[in-house]
C-alpha cells in the first residue's frame, strides 16, 4: 500500500468509524429511553432526534465513508498502482466529509428530525439536505477515481483480467451511481428548493419514490 | 465455454437464494392477500375538511358491505372509534391532512400510507369480531407514537 492512497483510505475509514461511533451511542439512546428508568432528557423529542442520527449516520454516512475506503484498498492493491487523480480524490473526501458535517449538525441541533427517509412534508433544516447532497457529490467523484484507475491498468495491461475483487468493486460503483440518480433529483429538484422557500408545494409520493429508488440498492453494497 | 465446477456450485447457489427469496415474496403476498398501495385518486389536501368526498368522516353500512371515510391527522385519526360489521366487505376511503401517515389495525392484514395530496383506499374482510387497536406506523412527527384509534368489529344484526 503506497502511503499516499493509504492516507486517502484512512482519512475515509476514520470518518466511518467515528460515525459508527456516534451512530451506536444513538442506538443505546434510544434503548435507555424505552427503559422503565429515570433518566435525564427523556423526551420524545430526544428520541426521534436519536433515531434520525442512529439511521442517517449507520445507512447513509458509514456506508458512504467505508465503500470510499474499502474501494481506494481495493483499487491499489488489485492493479498494484496508485490511484490516480489523487488531488480529485480527496476534494471529494472533503466535500463528502463537510456535507456530513453540516447534515450531523442540522440534526443534533433538533432541526432536522426527519428519520433517515425524510419523507416530506416533514421538513428539515435546508442544511440537512444540502449536506447529505454534498456527501452524494463527493462519492460522485469517488466513483470517478475508481473507474480511472481500472481505465488507467486497462491500458498499461492490454489483454489481461483483471482481479475478481476489483471487479466487485466495479459492480458497486456502478450500482451506486444509478441509485444515487434518484436521491439527487429529489434533493435538487424537490426538497432544496421547497426548504429554502423557493417552491410552495410539494409531491408526497413522487419524493418518496425517488427515495426509495437510491434507497433499495443501497443496501447492496 | 469451460466453467470450473466450484464455480457452477457458487452460480447454482446464488441463483438458488434469489428464487428463494422470490418465492417467498409471492407466497406471503398471495397468502397474506397484500394488496398494491391503492390507485391514483388525488385530493388537495389543504381542503380535506371541506371536500365532499372527506367533508363527512363516518361508517357508511349497506346490504353488501360498510365503506369507512376517514382521514389521519397530526396526531390521530378522525373517526376515533370505527364500527364494521363482520364478514362483509369493508372498503376504507382515506387520506391525510397534514403529512404522511399510517394506518396498521393490528392483527389484521389491513395496513397503509395515508399520503397528502392522494387517497388511499382498499377493501377487506373482518371475520373475527372484537375490538382492534389502530396504529400509525410511518414517523409524522413528535407525538407519532399517541396516535391511535380503534376498529370494533360487531356481530351482523340478526
Amino acid at each position: 500500500m503506497s502511503d499516499r492512497t493509504g492516507r486517502l483510505a484512512l482519512a475515509n475509514l476514520w470518518v466511518a468509524i467515528l460515525s459508527f461511533g456516534v451512530a451506536s451511542a444513538m442506538a443505546l439512546m434510544q434503548a435507555l429511553s424505552r427503559a422503565a428508568l429515570d433518566l435525564p432528557w427523556r423526551s420524545a423529542k430526544m428520541y426521534y432526534l436519536s433515531v434520525t442520527a442512529h439511521g442517517t449516520l449507520m445507512a447513509l454516512v458509514f456506508t458512504t465513508f467505508f465503500i470510499m475506503a474499502f474501494g481506494y484498498v481495493v483499487a491499489e492493491r488489485t492493479l498494484g498502482r496508485a490511484v490516480p487523480h489523487r488531488g480529485l480524490a480527496w476534494a471529494g473526501y472533503w466535500i463528502a466529509l463537510g456535507g456530513t458535517l453540516a447534515t450531523v449538525a442540522a440534526i443534533l441541533s433538533g432541526k432536522a428530525t426527519v428519520l433517515y427517509t425524510f419523507y416530506p412534508p416533514l421538513k428539515a433544516h435546508p442544511a440537512f439536505y444540502i449536506g447529505a447532497t454534498l456527501l452524494v457529490v463527493g462519492s460522485w467523484i469517488w466513483g470517478f477515481v475508481i473507474i480511472r484507475s481500472y481505465l488507467a491498468w486497462k491500458r498499461e495491461h492490454p489483454g489481461q483480467p483483471a482481479a475478481l475483487a476489483l471487479h466487485g468493486m466495479l459492480a458497486t460503483v456502478i450500482v451506486w451511481l444509478i441509485a444515487t440518480v434518484g436521491v439527487a433529483a429529489e434533493m435538487l429538484f424537490l426538497l432544496i428548493p421547497w426548504s429554502l422557500g423557493l417552491t410552495k408545494t410539494i409531491d408526497p409520493e413522487l419524493a418518496r419514490m425517488l427515495f426509495w429508488y437510491f434507497g433499495h440498492p443501497l443496501v447492496y453494497f | 465455454m469451460n466453467v470450473p465446477l466450484y464455480e457452477k456450485i457458487w452460480m447454482w447457489a446464488a441463483g438458488g437464494i434469489i428464487a428463494t427469496f422470490i418465492a417467498i415474496v409471492l407466497v406471503t403476498g398471495v397468502g397474506g392477500a397484500l394488496q398494491p398501495p391503492s390507485h391514483v385518486e388525488t385530493i388537495d389536501p389543504t381542503r380535506v375538511f371541506t371536500d365532499p368526498r372527506f367533508a363527512h368522516p363516518a361508517v357508511s353500512v349497506d346490504a353488501n358491505g360498510a365503506t369507512v371515510v376517514a382521514f389521519g391527522m397530526m396526531y390521530g385519526f378522525t373517526p376515533a372509534e370505527i364500527r364494521v360489521p363482520a364478514g362483509k366487505r369493508v372498503t376504507f376511503r382515506m387520506t391525510s391532512t397534514d403529512v404522511t401517515h399510517g394506518f396498521l389495525i393490528v392483527g389484521t392484514n389491513a395496513n397503509t400510507m395515508l399520503v397528502p395530496g392522494y387517497v388511499s383506499q382498499f377493501t377487506t374482510v373482518f371475520q373475527r369480531p372484537g375490538e382492534y387497536l389502530i396504529v400509525c406506523n410511518e414517523y409524522c412527527g413528535l407525538g407519532h407514537h399517541l396516535m391511535s384509534a380503534k376498529l370494533i368489529v360487531e356481530e351482523p344484526k340478526p
